[in-house]
């Protein structure tokens, strides 16, 4: 059956920090863009002390939330 | 026979219709269901007018502790309770090295907001292993129990410290695999994990530094033994909350296992999560993939003193970390005006007073401020020409900080929307949180609100509906063999009640923990006898609670 279309959201491989998620999960953009566009789409991951760390349950999202469009 | 209930209005659980009959019991089980049973019993109950109905399971508790001094489980047996599941949200007493027995002592405290009576000198610690945690329950068992086993745990168990600073490595995967397996072999339900929680340092539990390599492997486990994986998501974003059903959907087809994540929450300040979530649970349950949003009856309120640091004040940090402080240095920040107006301006920033202006005093010590308990903070502070959060902290002084706040409307408050959830038939009711946050808010009473707010008042489900939803349903879900149906062959878990009266009794206080420790409950109305595994374990004609202690573990 065919789930209709959900945002994509990845999780960190264990040592995987966000250079290294942009790089796998943007490839075709700029590395410094990709990293500035996949923070900006997980400011939950910034609430928190230290700010920006990623742990290993964490969902990753790697776009922007979908419009009602999509 | 050792016990017939008579001329009751038999609701055996599955949902269809009500009918009247007697039940026949012997040696723990039902052996006859529905007819006039002849001769006579050792005791005979006689239920007319009354429902008779299968004891209700409640699948999302934190009684692991509180069982090991009250293995009734007091108050939920008197609501009808008779199986709980504690070990929810990745926390279990076991498995348990001795060392590491202060790291989750601090937890539950943090998480579940229990305090130091719960633990000190309440109980004698004398397991490590899942299995011998069960041992020591086992006696003073008067509920049936389902326990949880917490990745929490297991992964302290296996990685020490470091479960609180990396990935887990092969090796220690496959201790995490073995120990959760012999958890399941002692009688574990299920495992539970958690993606939000925070310890007492306020630093992640150690199951939120797993990896998805590391909850697969678990999960494969289970899914040897075809047991539940319970969670506890992002509850409070809707896009998060959607990955996390994803991710269970995954799993629960990967490895077929039942999932279920707690708590699915309605509010008023994000009014599609509830549509988005269950749509989502839809297209999930339609692929096979069984993943259970727990949902619980009662609307949020929340209590909170000056005393305890109440994880109502999360959201601002400053204030959560001056409930932190020792008593007499609380006092002394708060009566400093330059500390006390950063506070001020952190609870009611540019001057918006949202935030405590509609809570309400609940009790005071001092006799001249018994006029307040009832009234809005907002209505004091126009009064005295001030503002809420500052009158809170005035009343709070003026009582040497022995007064107590409520808050009513922290959401799924709405009654239409939440009736509307708890019948849809995808939704599992529970979440009741039962034996934690207790002096916050009393986790007791959430199945007899069920039937006084939703069934009576509103009709949203049915009395058959509503009894299978918290009976046969959480049964099935979660695997509970011989369980949650009136029939002959299964355990005699029974709960007789009158529909026209069973309800929750108002939240009050109570001082009947160890050391005297306070605690919010409620007591329940409507409820006539309580049996467990064939014995009477609540009777209102005998005066409440008996000596019977017959609970079991229902996964051995
Ligand atoms: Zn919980």
């Amino acid at each position: 059956m065919e789930l209709s279309r959900a945002r994509s959201f990845t999780t960190a491989r264990p040592g995987e920090e966000w250079a290294d998620i942009a790089r796998r999960t943007l490839a075709d953009q700029d590395p410094g863009q990709a990293v500035e566009a996949l923070q900006s789409w997980n400011l939950h991951l910034f609430l928190r002390q230290p700010r920006g760390r990623i742990l290993g349950c964490d969902v990753i999202f790697t776009e922007p939330p979908l419009t009602d469009a999509g | 026979m050792d016990l017939i209930i008579r001329n009751g209005r038999i609701v055996d659980g599955t949902g269809l219709p009500a009918y009247q009959g007697d039940i026949g019991i012997r040696d723990g089980r039902i052996v006859s269901v529905g007819g006039r049973i002849p001769g006579t019993a050792t005791e005979e109950i006689d239920a007319a007018g009354r429902v008779v109905a299968p004891g209700f399971i409640d699948p999302h508790t934190h009684f692991d502790v509180q069982l090991l001094w009250d293995g009734q489980a007091r108050p939920a047996l008197e609501h009808g309770i008779t199986t709980v599941v504690p070990g929810n949200c990745s926390l279990s007493l076991a498995p348990l090295k001795v060392e590491h027995r202060p790291r989750l002592v601090g937890m539950f405290q943090q998480i579940e907001e229990m305090p130091d009576a719960a633990f000190d000198g309440a109980f004698e610690w004398t397991w490590e292993s899942f299995a011998d945690y069960l041992t020591a329950l086992r006696s003073k068992l008067a509920v049936n129990v389902a326990p949880l086993a917490g990745h929490s745990v297991i992964r302290l168990w296996v990685m020490g410290d470091a479960a609180n600073e990396r990935a887990a490595n092969a090796d220690e995967i496959a201790g995490m695999q073995e120990l959760l397996r012999q958890c399941l072999e002692a009688g574990a339900v299920g495992l539970s994990t958690s993606f939000v929680d925070v310890d007492e340092r306020l630093q992640p539990v150690p199951s939120r530094y797993a990896h998805a390599e590391e909850i697969d492997a678990l999960a494969a486990v289970l899914g040897e033994y075809g047991r539940m994986l319970q969670v506890v998501p992002e509850f409070y974003a809707t896009d998060i909350t959607l990955a996390r059903v994803d991710q269970l959907a995954e799993l629960s087809l990967k490895h077929q296992i039942p999932t279920t994540f707690s708590p699915l929450f309605d509010s008023a300040a994000n009014p599609d999560n509830i549509s988005r979530v269950m749509a989502r649970v839809e297209e999930q349950m339609a692929r096979g993939a069984r993943v259970w949003p727990q949902v619980q009856t009662r609307p949020i309120d929340i209590s909170f003193t000056f005393e305890v640091a109440s994880l109502l004040f999360a959201g601002t940090p400053g204030w959560y970390r001056t409930m932190r402080l020792p008593r007499d240095e609380k006092i002394a920040a708060l009566r400093d005006p330059e500390r006390l107006a950063r506070l001020l301006e952190e609870a009611e920033p540019g001057g918006n007073t949202d935030r405590f202006r509609k809570m309400r005093v609940r009790a005071v010590a001092r006799r001249e401020d018994d006029g307040l308990v009832g009234r809005s903070l907002g209505d004091i502070a126009a009064e005295r020409d001030s503002t809420p959060a500052r009158v809170m902290v005035d009343i709070a002084l003026a009582n040497d900080l022995d007064a107590s706040f409520v808050a009513t409307d922290l959401g799924h408050n709405d009654p239409a929307r939440v009736g509307a959830l708890l019948a849809h038939p995808m939704v599992h009711i529970g979440a009741s949180d039962g034996g934690a946050h207790i002096q916050s808010f009393a986790t007791y009473g959430d199945t007899g609100y069920l039937f006084s707010r939703f069934v009576r008042e509103r009709h949203d489900l049915t009395l058959e509906a509503a009894v299978k939803k918290i009976t046969a349903d959480t049964a099935r879900i979660w695997g509970i063999a011989g369980r949650g149906l009136l029939q002959p062959g299964f355990a005699a878990d029974i709960t007789v009640f009158d529909p026209d009266v069973i309800d929750r009794g108002d939240e009050v206080v109570a001082h009947d923990m160890p050391e005297a420790g306070m605690r919010y409950v409620r007591g329940s109305r409507g409820i006539y006898t309580v049996v467990v595994n064939g014995a009477v374990a609540w009777s209102a004609a005998a005066g409440g609670y008996t000596e019977a202690r017959q609970g079991q573990v229902v996964t051995r």
